[in-house]
């Protein structure tokens, strides 16, 4: 079984992120940065399957060299290969945009069985580009996986979170999946395979190298972010204190007053 | 935006309209005024054709119906293969589909397909100059954003639960009809629904819910859960809860509110025995009204809260949950 994982790396969430004034975008600047975790149970999801049923798991980024970084932690975990996806034409591209790159990318470098993305990753909250991909591949997708129940040679049947409920859908391979954090919990790096991480060399591919068209990436987009700004603050309201009877009593009075119950 | 027309894919679970859908209608119908333009609602399923009237009334002028065997259960390609005909056959201006599981999934399917930008989870929505202007909250809700769309094409948005009022239906609307059909071969169906699985004991779901009560590290233990969802219970709310408390084992992570769980905004949050982390408050600030209950007054969940309750979570709730009762019985 052929198997694919994105991975994409964020900001650390630990930390409150920051707009820079001047440019209006968020601040990377001397910020750690952390794979987007539902990236990690999409790759923990991809070994397992590969331990089950043979094959092997190859990982892929799109971003800057700095990418390398969660490419590695992806092999450290167990990936065989790592690939990186990379041109400055692809600054400000959309979730269509980047869907379509990667789409590509995956084509360019093999035929895969099981393609895994996180459900969304934790910068953009978009939660589209695994669809896309599966589109721009022509393949099934099951999105919001929390399950993977079977494998066969050439079908998949996994459990997803549906909008009330949840519900067991079975696709024809080659499938793609998005993953949610509850699917499982992924595996810790091993001392051997991070000292291999590193010495591994990293392919890196432009648009040229994988046939994606400039034209319709970046800046060319068909969605702009116009605009980034901070929420506004949400005002701290009243404290209630004193004893359990008075304030528990006051709170639903107030909440009566507000109308919310 | 190609045209002043708004499109609103309805969400139906299991045959019944979910409510985000009569929101998607409240807010197409206020943009299409501003722009006098019209709205359309789309209704896919089986056995859906009763429902036209209701999209009417919350605001529709006209509703595309394709009511088919094979559409029972949402499938990505099945939906996305009636979505696509229509869109590509009509353009409108903007279409709506819902923030969650389905929506996310058919509207970035669809998107892809037709090469379309898709502003995800939006909460609120403005025209400026005659185009759409799309506010989603990124990085947790710690960043907004404004997203514009190629001027010429269907503007594809979904739109968070709770983030939009419903318009007071009015039954005397009525309007078009315009039935569709599924134009789709078996064999192109490469994707089976095995089995729906239905929330235990009528469990009202996180992400539509309108009063949630959560709990956290301040249970001390996993039967803590008990009282919050005594509360919960007497408020017919739904039972969110912080990551501290899914990593300790005491509910499952289906629960959990936060930037790695889920995000809500429901009408009322009562965040118990939550400090109030980054994360965790990512998933809930833009909660209507919340109300904190936390022994610790330096609690950060304290600086988002309309309500303070500074004391101890079981001595207070118990009282809050007798007082409910009242008000209810008197009503």
């Amino acid at each position: 079984m052929n198997i694919l994982v994105c991975m994409k790396q964020v900001q650390d969430n630990a930390v409150a992120p920051k707009l820079d004034p001047a440019t209006g975008r968020v601040v990377t600047q001397g910020v750690e940065t952390m794979v987007s975790p539902f990236d990690l149970n999409a790759l923990e999801a991809g070994l397992k399957l590969a331990e089950e049923h043979g094959g092997e798991v190859s990982v892929l980024a799109m971003g800057d060299e700095e990418s390398k970084i969660t490419l590695r932690i992806g092999l450290s975990m167990g990936a065989e290969k790592a690939y990186l996806v990379s041109d400055p034409a692809l600054e400000d591209s959309d979730p269509w945009a980047t869907a379509y790159t990667l789409a590509k990318a995956i084509s360019s470098i093999g035929t895969f069985d099981v393609i895994l993305c996180g459900k969304q990753a934790i910068d953009d909250d978009a939660g589209q580009v695994g669809a896309g991909i599966a589109e721009q591949l022509g393949i099934s997708q099951i999105s919001y996986v929390n399950e993977i129940r079977e494998a066969t040679a050439d079908s998949l049947t996994a459990k997803r979170v549906a909008p009330t409920g949840e519900e067991v859908v079975q696709a024809a391979l080659p499938v793609l999946l998005t993953c949610e954090k509850s699917l499982n919990e992924p595996r810790y790096a091993t001392l051997k395979r991070t000292r291999m991480a590193n010495r591994m060399e990293i392919p890196v591919l432009d648009c040229a190298a994988i046939g994606a068209d400039t034209a319709k990436v970046g800046k060319n987009s068909p969605s702009t972010v116009q605009k980034r700004y901070m929420p506004a603050p949400r005002q701290s309201g009243e404290l209630l204190r004193g004893n359990a009877e008075e304030i528990g009593k006051l709170a639903v009075v107030k909440l009566v007053e507000q109308k919310v119950i | 935006m190609s045209n002043q027309n708004i499109w609103v894919c309805m969400e139906c679970v299991g045959g019944k309209i979910a409510g985000v859908s009569y929101e998607m209608l409240g807010a197409a119908r206020e943009l299409a005024d501003q722009l006098s333009g019209k709205v359309s609602a789309v209704l896919l399923g089986a056995q859906v054709k009763e429902q036209a009237g209701e999209a009417f009334a919350y605001g529709a002028d006209q509703v595309f119906v394709c009511d088919d065997q094979r559409l029972k259960d949402y499938r990505t390609e099945s939906y996305c293969k009636v979505l696509e005909q229509l869109v590509r056959e009509h353009t409108p201006g903007i279409l709506f589909l819902a923030a969650t599981t389905c929506g996310r999934d058919l509207s970035a399917r669809l998107s892809s397909r037709l090469e379309l930008g898709l502003a995800a989870d939006c909460t609120a929505l403005k025209i400026v100059e005659g185009q759409l202007v799309a506010t989603r909250p990124t990085y947790g809700g710690n960043i907004m954003t404004d997203v514009t769309f190629a001027p010429t094409k269907t503007a594809i948005c979904t739109i968070r639960p709770n983030a939009f009022s419903k318009a007071e239906p009015d039954a005397s609307r009525t309007g078009e009809v315009v039935s569709v059909s599924l134009n789709m071969e078996d064999s192109e169906l490469r994707t089976q629904v095995k089995e729906v699985l239905a929330k235990a004991g009528g469990e009202i779901s996180l992400t539509d819910a309108q009063i949630i009560v959560s709990g956290g590290r301040g249970l001390g233990d996993a039967s803590g859960f008990d009282l919050i969802r005594e509360l919960a219970d007497t408020l017919h709310a739904a039972v969110g809860a912080s990551r501290a408390a899914v990593d300790a084992g005491w509910i499952p992570y289906e629960h959990q509110v936060g930037q790695t769980g889920k995000t809500v905004g429901p009408k009322l949050y009562i965040a118990c025995g939550i400090s109030g982390a980054l994360q965790h408050l990512a998933g809930m600030k833009t909660s209507d009204v919340i109300v904190a209950v936390n022994k610790d007054d330096e609690a950060p969940i304290f600086s988002v809260a309309n309500y303070g309750i500074v004391g101890d979570l079981y001595k207070v709730l118990p009282i809050m949950i007798e007082e409910c009762k009242q008000v209810f019985a008197s009503r």
